[in-house]
């Protein structure tokens, strides 16, 4: 088990120096000006001077690519504009936020995505089933950001149910330990807090789940089907088991095993999503500070933003192959 | 025996008639006239497409022509889709939103095929090196978040109606070089292409006119899904304020610009989102009833 | 000796296409008594897989379906239980091998898990006795390291001993009848003739009947009391072995059994095979269905379908050539 990580953690550096690498050719290569592009078009000469020679821009490309990559190792991401501190500190600061939300999420998503993609397997071209399919596909192909507002519009603005945006109530607000806000509030035993965290919750999980539902729904419901044509199920009919125990214990184990990858794959895009759904909810996560930076032309910002969430998203895939080989007897390490 | 071969000349003969190239493509239609959704996801996109090239026409209103005495009136006879804050009619400006969305997700969609399919057809048929090479680089863009590589690149080159095609085509290149690759791979192995080869064709002959008809079908299958994928794209671009320059009238754009009257006029926020997600399950559909048409064993 | 299985005219169909429904086994009747093998023969295509899941109620449906006919089995027909009593027959009284032991455990549960279920479920045992049972049933059926085992999933298992866990697994409950879909197949020689064996040897200690689906005259010989030849979906002939091996009287069997090389056949000669392929079931002939392939074949044979005959000495068969006897469907 232990080598296969170490393999799998191997196979995702490539990965990552491919997304630094493009990150360098589009800042650096493309761009007429970096160090303007960082500083805004009314940066003082000096200071312009300053990051020219801190990033070597007046080095050949090689060397300005290796002093780049030594930064990039050293989570030297640049400073903000705005701000004036580092951006690895600030995007540090916003993960927990970022992550606790596109967890929450996916979460639902898969639970809810996997028995709606049972359910229509069982009961193929059943009438629920064909609702289900065009759901899914109707979930799929509505813009995540309109369906937040829609979902606001509703449960916020008409029915009042649910708090429109933000993540905390000032009044209820967790005490800080890790972060994660529902991680602190269950530390510290603080129960009004944890409802009021969750409130706060409801409404851009569900939002950033639907989109999630449709595709592990449509992609369960076609590893499920396979499956039960499968002669080891036609083995545990034979055996006498319920049909409850047929799809339960002997379809869906095997059915799941895909799936797990799409769940990976869907986790991923939660995170570079997040630049649109952190908008709408006004969610202080790492999406809502990359779209401040482009809101005030702060472009270290955007730059180590991308970059970060981009190696992230790698990553999550990469904890989500590792649950992979877990889950199949087959896989040897 | 020369009799069993003469047989066999007259057998292939028939096949051949039997299953001439145009009959494939008809067979193809049939099945696809079969499918009632897509058929109607089609009308439908048609009827976008219409009323985009005519919106000049079709309309009274000019879209950027401000009204203030009419701002964030709801949908009524005059206007059924409502006004927006500076008492522009919706409809009108969803039909000329339209024009932009249709127009660049056609654009970056032939961009990102042409130059996906030649990357791919090109990395598969010489293999080595080559197919090292552009294989590594389609993984990087790939492995990048689309949304977030195409902000990078919003965001160096600027805002703009031209950037924003290249920055969706660029994104989406790996998706048709990744699918021809692999049935240029398959189809290389084919006996077509090596008698082909024994009667002396070229190798850019070769790929051009033997190999890339047989794979046609993933090729436009890939390429109408994509549709939808870029209309996305360039909504969410345009939401996050770095597509199409204002006042342009673009859907994502109209949706950003309208979120702050959420509360008092909820209609303006409700009908670009409509037009987005009814276009992009069309395109969808389309590519669903598409797959099942023209190959049936890729269900 | 009374019938411990009887199935009465049972016809099972598939819908192919739209309006098009084939019967992969036509009206076709027989019986099993207590601890006898029957043997049913035919090529692929002639209904006997088909014969056997329509037994257990395990044809796929859709597309599947079993159109008519009954199932008696200790005086139940079983076409008329509920769905929770038919359970309780399969795995329980009735149990089935497969003949893909690749693909027929479940490759994510342990060999033990996938045991003892239906230990747990028919014999209402523990989980503890349950364990205990299969251990000594992976032993009966010659599987060294029983304990062990347990805890190993099916891929970590060559394919005969696949097909010896499945065979544990259909005798966990004492069935009654074991019905055994071409178990030899998929496997070595070697292997086939071990695990022949085997289901000899565990029939007689468990006086089990069995039915035993194979299209190897070869199999018959060495297992079966009594063999059902199939075709297309009909029953051809029904005999002794003795009497099938001695005296075939359908021209089919006679083919059949030519068509396999002995040891006295002549140096040089070449050995028989049946001209032609078996027809597809949606477009059999008229008459006889084996009237395109019958090299004793009359005018009569292409017009109508000869009925199944009764003759004095307890033989079926389905020719026009033979007569006497009564007609039985």
């Amino acid at each position: 088990m232990l080598k296969y990580t170490i393999k799998r953690l191997l196979m995702a550096i490539p990965v990552i120096l491919g997304i630094v690498t493009i990150v360098f050719v589009l800042m650096r290569i493309f761009s007429p000006n970096p160090a303007y592009l960082l500083l805004g078009q009314r940066a003082s000469a000096e200071r312009a001077a300053a990051l020219t020679e801190h990033l070597g821009l007046n080095e050949p490309i090689w060397k300005q690519y290796v002093i780049y990559l030594k930064q990039m190792l050293t989570g030297d991401l640049g400073t903000s504009l705005f701000s004036q501190e580092p951006v690895l500190k600030e995007i540090m600061g916003r993960m927990p936020a970022t992550i606790e939300l596109a967890l929450f999420s996916v979460l639902i998503g898969a639970v809810v995505g996997i028995t709606l993609g049972v359910i229509c397997a069982v009961h193929q071209n059943s009438w629920l089933d064909r609702i289900c399919q065009v759901g899914g596909l109707v979930g799929v192909s509505m813009p995540r950001f309109w369906l937040g507002f829609m979902l606001m519009l509703a449960f916020a603005v008409n029915l009042k149910w649910l708090p429109a945006s933000g993540r905390f109530n000032f009044l209820l607000r967790p005490k800080e330990i890790t972060g994660f806000y529902i991680l602190d509030c269950i530390i510290t035993g603080d129960g009004p807090a944890l409802v009021s965290t969750l409130k706060y919750m409801l409404l851009p999980g569900f939002c950033v789940a639907i989109g999630s539902i449709g595709s592990i729904m449509r992609y369960t419901r076609s590893t499920m089907l396979e499956t039960i044509r499968q002669d080891y199920i036609r083995t545990a009919r034979a055996k006498g088991l319920g049909e409850r125990v047929v799809i339960i214990r002997h379809a869906l184990k095997n059915a799941l095993i895909p799936v797990v990858t799409v769940i990976g794959m869907e986790l991923g895009g939660l995170f570079s999503g997040s630049v649109l759904t952190e908008t709408v909810f006004a969610w202080p996560g790492v999406g809502k500070y990359i779209v401040d930076g482009i809101n005030n032309s702060d472009y270290a910002v955007v730059q180590g933003g991308c970059m970060l969430v981009a190696v992230i998203s790698v990553l999550m895939n990469l904890l989500v192959d590792l649950l992979y080989g877990t889950l199949d007897p087959r896989i040897r390490y | 025996m020369e009799e069993s071969s003469k047989q066999n000349n007259f057998m292939t003969q028939e096949d051949l008639s039997a299953s001439a190239p145009s009959s494939l493509w008809k067979d193809a239609w049939k099945r696809f006239y079969k499918n009632k959704t897509a058929v109607v996801a089609l009308v439908v996109l048609a009827l976008l497409a219409l009323g985009a090239v005519f919106a000049d026409w079709l309309t009274p209103y000019n879209p950027y022509e401000v009204v203030l005495s009419e701002a964030k009136h709801g949908p009524s006879v005059a206007h059924p889709l409502g006004c927006d804050e500076q008492g522009r009619d919706i409809l009108t400006r969803l039909l000329f939103g339209a024009r932009i969305s249709l127009s660049v997700g056609f654009i970056s969609v032939s961009i990102s095929t042409l130059l996906g399919s030649i990357i791919g057809i090109f990395s598969a048929y010489y293999g080595g090196w080559v197919d090292a090479i552009l294989s590594r680089i389609m993984e990087m863009i790939q492995s990048f978040p689309s949304i977030l590589l195409a902000i990078i690149f919003m965001s160096v080159f600027g805002r703009g109606i031209q950037n924003a095609i290249i920055a969706i085509a660029v994104v989406s290149i790996p998706g048709p070089a990744r699918i021809i690759r692999s049935s240029t791979l398959s189809a290389k192995e084919m006996d077509y292409v090596t008698s082909a080869r024994a009667i002396g064709c070229t190798n850019v002959r070769i790929m051009f006119k033997h190999i890339l008809p047989n794979i046609l079908a993933p090729i436009i299958v890939n390429a109408t899904m994509s549709v939808s994928g870029a209309i996305l794209s360039l909504a969410s671009l345009g939401f996050l304020g770095l597509g199409v320059q204002p006042p342009t009238a673009e859907w994502g754009y109209m949706l950003s610009d309208s979120r702050t009257y959420i509360n008092s006029a909820p209609h303006m926020i409700m009908f670009p989102g409509v037009a987005i997600a009814l276009t992009v399950l069309c395109f969808n559909l389309l590519g669903d009833g598409l797959r099942d048409a023209l190959d049936p064993r890729l269900k | 000796m009374s019938k411990l299985l009887e199935v009465n005219h049972l016809t099972t169909q598939f819908k192919v296409d739209k309006n098009k429904i084939i019967k992969a086994v036509d009206n076709s009747s027989f019986y099993i008594d207590e601890s006898e093998t029957l043997a049913i023969v035919g090529e692929s295509g002639s209904g006997k897989s088909v014969t056997a899941l329509s037994v257990m109620q395990l044809v796929p449906n859709p597309p599947g379906r079993i159109a008519g006919g009954e199932i008696m089995f200790r005086g139940r027909d079983l076409l008329k239980l509920s769905k929770a009593e038919m359970r309780a027959v399969r795995g329980g009284q009735i149990s089935m091998i497969f003949q893909e032991p690749m693909t027929s455990l479940n490759p994510v549960l342990t060999i033990g898990r996938q045991l003892t279920e239906a230990i747990t479920l028919h014999m209402k045992l523990s989980r503890k006795d349950a364990e205990a049972r299969a251990v000594e049933l992976l032993r009966k059926v010659q599987i060294p390291d029983a304990e062990k085992r347990l805890k190993t999933y099916p891929h970590q298992l060559s394919g005969g001993m696949r097909q010896r866990v499945m065979i544990c697994m259909a005798l966990s409950c004492n069935p009654k009848i074991l019905i055994a879909d071409e178990p030899t197949t998929a496997l070595d020689v070697t292997i086939q003739a071990q695990i022949l064996d085997l289901i000899r040897t565990l029939r007689d200690e468990e006086k089990m009947a069995v039915m035993f689906i194979t299209h190897d005259l070869g199999v018959v010989a060495d297992i079966a009391h009594r063999a059902v030849v199939m075709y297309a979906g009909s029953i051809m002939e029904m005999g002794l072995k003795r009497d099938l091996f001695l005296n075939p009287l359908h021209p089919y069997t006679q083919g059949l059994l030519g068509a396999i090389p002995r040891l006295s056949t002549p140096r040089g000669q070449k050995l028989y095979t049946i001209p032609g392929i078996v027809p597809d079931l949606s477009q059999l002939p008229k008459g006889c269905p084996f009237c395109t392939r019958c090299d004793q074949c009359m005018k009569t044979c292409h017009e109508q379908k000869p009925p199944l005959r009764r003759l004095p000495d307890g033989r079926e068969v389905r020719c026009f050539r033979v007569e006497g006897g009564e007609e039985i469907g």
